[in-house]
């Protein structure tokens, strides 16, 4: 075998060298997220007490539902600045259509993400099918939801809470870990089994990698990137909802936070921003590192404020290490020269 | 000669003495030049002179080594060794602007021009000197004049995206003479020509050779040639076979020196059940009988009358069981012809598949159709890099292996695992992701698509370019064993002796046109060659409408049209509410309605720097936050000094942020947005970390001389919108607003003709963030504290302002004047919201509203693209 392959051009790697080499790319947020925890049990213990935990496992997952959806429309090549918006609105819709009781709880998130699909519908009809540009069509969406949401809510008195289910179920604990932990869990390992094991999930996969060559493929380019979008809403609204719960009277202010964490942890998960591979485990884990990260400067006594540094730094360092260089460094690039060499 | 003076050439010489000087010097000398791409050397050692005067033609075969030999002396690729020398003064590699600088200039084979642009404005572009200030009257008649001293009647008003295939190619040519260039690079000039326009274009090349000027004639087409040049030097392999005079030698002299590549390759045998009769009838007519007779060799593929982007009409055949090739030089409609086949290039005509017509709207229509195409671009268009063997291999028939909505992966591995071994993939596992295997190999899992799944016809463009020997040798076997199965194959390649060996006949095309069709009998290299370096006299197919490229960066409209459509919509909306509220027309509202307005006219004029270049700036809100912040520090109060020191220090604020957007794109090849979302994080933390909540005083002094008016107008807002307007005199008046903008449109093309593209995105981003520290001045004026949270949702605000004022999202559109009319369109409908009492949720969702409508509106070049492509295909 390796006698064939030394005259066949670049010799094929063992495989183990190709599955490490194949998982590359998503290394360092795990790498990152063992040394955060490593940092935070040696130099701060209070990062990992059970009741730091029991405030940030929640707020984690928020972060990890929500990137998911953003890294499903970053695959596509594009970005989602919508997010803010639906998560704030169905935290409004969820007050205005329960009215605060248990009784219409179900049709209350039922309808939330319905609107949640609903906005990402839209964006995915005017960036996959009208082939808008993906950040003004987002921005432009999440400015109405916005608006829409504002004029809800001056119809609510501003002490409106969820449904009293809601809010206990958002602080019940399982196998001592809030069950909205959990919940983000089975959600990061539904969207993993959606897009490595489903037929829908491999050809969405096949048009984040190569775009040109799923259409040439006989892929329906428009239509994948569209459903991006839309289950990426469906998130944000979960993601929302779960907020809404755990916070309890959701303000107008509930999702601004969302605008930059989301990128920043799809960023470090390894996603390359021009479109491409992307792994849920991984995004998981990056949100969990920006979580912890967030935490430890407070438990250092740094102003809170300083998480958004942290961010910028993250974006940038993760785009200069991005996966798809390191396993291009790690790789060998003879084959991709030897193609370009038109003569 | 010398009655043009602005267009003179740049390379500095003493007055009169180049055409003498060149007497001793060769115009243009390459020596040992030697190029190594991986694994291919394009280049092994070539050395050319090309005198002053002399018509100095190269031929060779497709793969030869011309185009390298093109881009080594043009200053594009960097030889590994060897030297350039342009009359006698040593040339630089890495950028054609220094080869320019030199005197020598280069015609593209497939062009440089910027499509959305006018042809005086692309000729003012090539020119390498021109006055700064260009008004349309003068440059109009001075590029009429330039094209009129070539011969050559091209409309200067009109947009190059507009123009037919032909005065492209002859625009192409005036553009390299522009300069009184000393050499003039030709790469296969007469491509889009007919016979007239190729004597037209001969005509042309000797006048000007008469002048000095010497050209490089790079060309296939024999009795062209030989009718143009003086010497000849014939490539094969990198190699130079000889420079001869073009006097002693004759066509077939050349042929034989161009063919005879080493051939190591094998061939499978052709199969015997075809009926080699086949091949001789021509395709158009004998349609009818090959189905009637409903024999294994029934005609699978039937092409009638097929025209598209550079080639057309084509009639062609193919039969079941039978390989047929697509021969030609590069660049003649081979590529886009099997596209058009496939539905990958829209194009109009007849294609049946087995009798029935097929629907060309999209590559999976053509496959449900039964037709599958393999692209030639296996990297961009056909592999999935990062995806394993398997994943690439299935993609296009998971449903094979669906149960119910999930992937068997069992089932799959097992295909692909069967798959694999029958092409001999030599990978360590169906895990590896593609992009670690050897070309031959990537190749072989693109073809196992094919074994996986049941088609009539494959279309394969350059099926072994790039690949090792052995592994080619497979890939016949497998096409030829697709062949037996029954299936129709339509193999284009640029390597004769590939298509000799391969196939059972091959179709010769020269300008768009099947010129003639070799049966297997007597298919060699040498008749493949011959056949299209010898056919003479073709004309040009017509390609209706098709001809010009669908305006996919053409310029939506005027640029002004959306600007006035916002004025008339703010007087609107002014006017409406004037009849509800009589506040709204009180001298005390309107100025604050105008100063209220300049900071986000100002972001939206920064956002428009990074507009017109194709980048984005999401920084610019979060940078005028933290000016505000910062200010409350160092601009409370104190003597002049002390305050003309701390602008000094925001000023420098800013360019530094500039300069790390900038450095972040530029250098480290981060997209625009995503490297500005990190700076606006960032700046958003400092902010917040120094003023987490709102403090600080800034000086009231300040405030009152940024606020002063004159009536209702504020100073500033009257200076900002003269700059604004002053800037889009500069975009739209001046040699600089036209190179930034042709870099927006089309940075390829503008490398290509020796602009810095990559310079005007530096410069942008700089510009955009001085900007955005104005804005944050006059926003720190406005609220007096240090308020870290201010800036938040404006560099949205100021990329919708800038949309509403008509820049393009791509590039190379864009008005200063349309972005503050649109800043000054926002802020109207937040000012006007309270007095008409409607809630600020109905200005939320009314600015998102007309965001989405502007883009829809203006930015339709999609949606334009979408029914265009809809239109062409029956």
């Amino acid at each position: 075998m390796s006698q064939h392959s030394r005259r066949t051009g670049p010799a094929p790697l063992s495989l183990p060298t190709a599955r490490v080499l194949a998982a590359a790319g998503f290394l360092p947020v795990w790498l990152l997220l063992a040394v955060l925890v490593l940092a935070a049990a040696v130099l701060a213990q209070g990062t990992l007490s059970a009741t730091s935990l029991g405030s940030q496992l929640p707020l984690m997952t928020f972060l990890a539902i929500a990137a998911l959806g953003q890294m499903l429309v970053v695959m596509t090549g594009g970005i989602d600045l919508s997010v803010p918006g639906v998560m704030t609105m169905v935290g409004t819709v969820l007050l205005g259509v329960s009215g605060g009781t248990d009784d219409r709880v179900l049709v209350g998130v039922g309808g939330c993400l319905a609107l949640a699909a609903a906005v990402g519908l839209v964006n995915g009809l005017l960036v996959g099918y009208a082939g808008l540009n993906p950040l003004v069509v987002t921005l432009s969406t999440g400015q109405i939801v916005l608006g829409v949401t504002t004029s809800l809510r001056s119809h609510l008195a501003n002490e409106t809470a969820v449904p009293p289910l809601m809010s206990s179920l958002a602080g019940d604990r399982v196998l001592g870990a809030s069950l909205v932990f959990w919940l983000g869990a089975v959600l990061t390992v539904l969207v993993a089994v959606l897009l490595g094991r489903t037929t829908t999930g491999r050809r969405f996969q096949a048009v984040g990698a190569n775009r040109e060559a799923a259409w040439i493929a006989g892929i329906d380019v428009r239509r994948h990137t569209a459903c991006g979008y839309v289950l990426a809403g469906l998130l944000y609204g979960v993601a929302g909802l779960l907020l809404a719960a755990f916070i309890r009277t959701p303000t107008l202010e509930a999702g601004a936070p969302y605008l930059l964490g989301p990128i920043a942890a799809v960023v470090i998960a390894g996603a390359s921003l021009a479109g491409g591979q992307a792994s849920a485990l991984s995004t998981w884990a990056a949100a969990a590192a920006l979580a912890l990260l967030t935490q430890m400067l407070q438990v250092f006594g740094l102003p809170s404020a300083l998480q958004y540094v942290v961010f910028g730094c993250v974006i940038a360092a993760g785009m200069v290490v991005s996966g798809d260089r390191i396993a291009a460094v790690a790789g060998h690039r003879t084959t991709v020269r030897a193609t370009r060499a038109e003569t | 000669m010398s009655a043009h003076e602005d267009s003179r050439t740049i390379a500095a010489e003493p007055a009169g003495a180049p055409v003498r000087m060149e007497r001793a010097e060769p115009a243009l000398r390459l020596a040992g030049v030697f190029k190594r791409f991986g694994a291919v050397q394009a280049l092994g050692g070539v050395g050319i002179e090309c005198r002053a005067g002399e018509v100095h033609a190269i031929v060779g075969e497709n793969g030869s080594g011309k185009s390298t030999l093109l881009g080594v002396a043009s200053g594009v690729v960097v030889p590994d060794s060897g030297s350039v020398t342009v009359a006698g003064r040593h040339l630089r590699g890495g950028h054609p602007r220094r080869a320019r600088a030199l005197g020598l200039a280069m015609a593209y084979q497939t062009y440089s021009h910027v499509g959305a642009l006018t042809v005086a404005e692309n000729l003012v572009l090539a020119a390498g000197r021109h006055g700064r200030v260009l008004r349309r009257a003068r440059v109009e008649r001075w590029a009429a004049g330039e094209l009129a001293r070539l011969g050559l009647d091209i409309d200067v008003s009109a947009r190059v995206a507009g123009l037919s295939l032909a005065d492209r190619q002859f625009l192409e040519v005036a553009k390299a003479l522009l300069d009184r260039p000393r050499v003039v690079l030709l790469d296969e000039p007469t491509t889009a020509f007919g016979p007239e326009e190729v004597a037209r274009l001969h005509e042309l090349v000797l006048a000007q050779a008469e002048h000095g000027v010497g050209f490089l004639y790079v060309s296939h087409r024999l009795p062209e040639v030989l009718g143009i040049a003086h010497r000849v030097t014939v490539l094969r392999d990198g190699r130079s076979e000889g420079t001869y005079d073009a006097a002693d030698v004759g066509e077939s002299d050349l042929l034989a020196l161009m063919i005879g590549r080493p051939v190591e390759l094998a061939f499978p045998p052709r199969a015997s059940t075809t009926s080699p009769t086949a091949a001789d009838e021509p395709a158009a007519g004998g349609s009818t009988e090959g189905r009637s007779d409903a024999d294994s060799s029934a005609a699978a593929l039937l092409v009638r009358d097929l025209r598209g982007p550079g080639f057309g009409p084509i009639a062609l055949e193919v039969r079941r069981g039978e390989i047929v090739g697509v021969a030609g030089a590069d660049g003649n409609g081979q590529t886009e012809l099997l596209r058009a086949v496939a539905g990958v290039v829209p194009a109009t005509g007849e294609v049946a598949c087995a009798g029935v017509p097929l629907d060309r709207r999209s590559p999976r229509r053509a496959l449900a159709g039964g037709v599958m195409f393999l692209s030639g671009e296996r990297l961009r268009e056909s592999l999935f890099p990062v995806a394993s063997v398997r994943a690439n291999a299935t993609v296009s028939v998971l449903g094979r292996f669906a149960r119910l909505a999930f992937v068997s992966r069992r089932e799959e591995s097992r295909a692909v695992t069967a798959v694999a071994a029958e092409l001999k993939v030599r990978t360590p596992s169906i895990e590896q992701p593609v992009r670690f295997l050897s070309g031959g190999n990537q190749q072989k899992v693109v073809l196992s698509r094919l074994f996986l799944r049941d088609v009539a016809v494959l279309v394969v463009d350059e099926p072994t370019q790039g690949v090792d020997v052995r592994s080619r040798f497979e890939i016949y076997e497998a096409l030829r064993g697709m062949a037996d199965l029954g299936l129709a194959v339509l193999v284009k390649s640029s390597d004769p002796v590939e298509l000799a060996g391969l196939c059972d006949r091959v179709a010769v095309v020269s300008r768009g046109r099947i010129t003639e069709q070799i049966p297997a009998a007597e298919l060699s290299e040498e008749r493949i060659v011959g056949a299209f370096v010898q056919t003479r006299d073709v004309a040009r197919g017509e390609n209706g409408d098709l001809a010009a490229e669908p305006g996919r960066r053409a310029d939506g409209g005027s640029w002004w049209f959306p600007a006035v459509v916002l004025a008339v919509l703010t007087v609107l909306a002014g006017a409406f509410t004037a009849t509800r509220a009589d506040a709204f027309l009180s001298e005390f509202n309107l100025n604050s309605l105008l100063l209220s307005a300049l900071p986000l006219a100002l972001l939206a004029m920064g956002q428009s720097h990074a507009l017109v270049v194709g980048e984005f700036d999401l920084s610019v809100g979060a940078l005028a936050g933290f000016v505000v912040v910062a200010a409350s520090f160092l601009l409370d109060g104190g003597p002049a000094p002390v305050i003309g020191a701390g602008l000094l220090a925001l000023f420098g604020l800013c360019v530094a942020t500039g300069g790390v957007n900038a450095g972040l794109t530029r250098l480290l090849g981060i997209p625009s947005i995503i490297a500005t979302v990190a700076t606006l994080s960032v700046l958003q933390g400092v902010a917040l970390t120094l003023r987490p909540t709102p403090g600080g005083v800034i000086d009231i002094g300040l405030s009152d001389l940024l606020s002063r008016s004159a009536g209702i107008v504020p100073y500033a807002f009257a200076g900002t919108a003269l700059l604004a307007v002053g800037l889009d005199f500069w975009l739209r008046h001046t040699r600089g607003g036209l190179i930034v903008r042709a870099c927006g449109y089309d940075p390829g093309s503008a490398v290509r003709i020796g602009l810095r593209a990559g310079r005007a995105r530096v410069v942008a981003l700089l510009g955009s963030a001085v900007f955005a520290g104005a804005a944050g001045l006059f926003l720190a004026a406005q609220v007096g504290v240090g308020d870290a949270r201010i800036g938040g949702t404006l560099a949205l605000a100021s990329i919708a302002a800038a949309v509403l004022g008509g820049a393009g999202l791509s590039g190379g559109r864009g008005s200063f004047a349309g972005a503050v009319l649109g800043a000054l369109f926002l802020t109207l409908i937040v000012n006007a919201l309270p007095m008409l009492g409607w809630s600020s949720a109905v200005g939320d969702i009314s600015r998102g509203a007309i965001t989405l409508l502007a883009l829809a509106l203006f930015q339709g070049g999609a949606i334009a693209a979408l029914v265009r492509r809809r239109r062409a295909t029956p």
